[in-house]
């Protein structure tokens, strides 16, 4: 089916790429339906909503900036993700960019976005008590790394 | 909103899966325990706003992709 996008106009894409996330996202309620867009070369990704070119998010990879990073998966059970095991979960974290200035742009490593790539489902997952922050700075000078329990 | 009294270890069934308890009551906190099934997330309202306050704030993002992309790669290359 074809979709309209925020940065690629009009796709084309299959029903088995579609990503349903029964609960939409925090502040997105009714917008369950989204593809993960990304271009092997590129360091962020695109989720976009199907039903709408808005919202769409840019994310990456937490493990990029956190290669020790972690989710709770009993966590994410309880967001309806059915996941059968660790090897079935896709990680991504949105990336925020203030307007005009993407170098302080913030990627978001409390409330991941758990995807079931087997079942082709996906939600956000909140963990405040893991400690990670909600503004990471992408753009840092030294090498990233996030120690868990770092605010 | 509807507003019930409950003194420590009295409860409030909400629907037939939700129970909210109150756990303890010490000076002006309130210790709540809260049993619901797996699927219904329960966060503490502040977080809750927070999470979506920042979704809708990466939302608006203007900047394309492959711009940001750009930018990405040029700092690896400093």
């Amino acid at each position: 089916m074809k979709i309209k996008t925020k940065f690629y106009n009009e796709l084309e894409v299959l029903d088995e790429d579609v990503l349903v996330f029964p609960q939409g996202l925090p502040g997105f309620p009714d917008r369950k339906r989204f593809v993960y867009l990304h271009d092997k070369e590129a360091f962020f990704g695109c989720l976009q909503s199907c039903d709408n070119p808005e919202p769409a998010f840019v994310v990456i990879s937490p493990f990029t900036v956190c290669p020790e990073y972690q989710v709770d998966l009993d966590k994410a059970a309880t967001t309806e993700l059915r996941l059968d095991g660790a090897e079935d979960a896709l990680l991504l974290a949105i990336v925020t960019i203030p307007p005009g200035r993407p170098r302080e742009a913030t990627v978001n490593l409390q409330a991941p976005l758990v995807i079931n790539t087997a079942r082709r489902r996906g939600a956000q997952v909140i963990m405040p008590e893991a400690g990670y922050p909600l503004r990471f700075r992408l753009w840092k000078e030294e090498p990233t790394r996030v120690a868990k329990g770092k605010k | 909103m509807l507003v019930l009294t409950r003194k420590v270890n009295e409860s409030i069934m909400i629907g037939d899966d939700v129970k909210i308890t109150v756990v303890e009551v010490r000076g002006d906190q309130v210790k709540l325990g809260i049993t619901a099934p797996k699927q219904i997330a329960v966060h503490r309202e502040e977080i809750f706003l927070e999470i979506q306050k920042e979704n809708i704030k990466a939302a608006e993002s203007k900047i394309h992709l492959n711009e940001l992309d750009k930018i990405w790669k040029d700092r690896e290359k400093k």
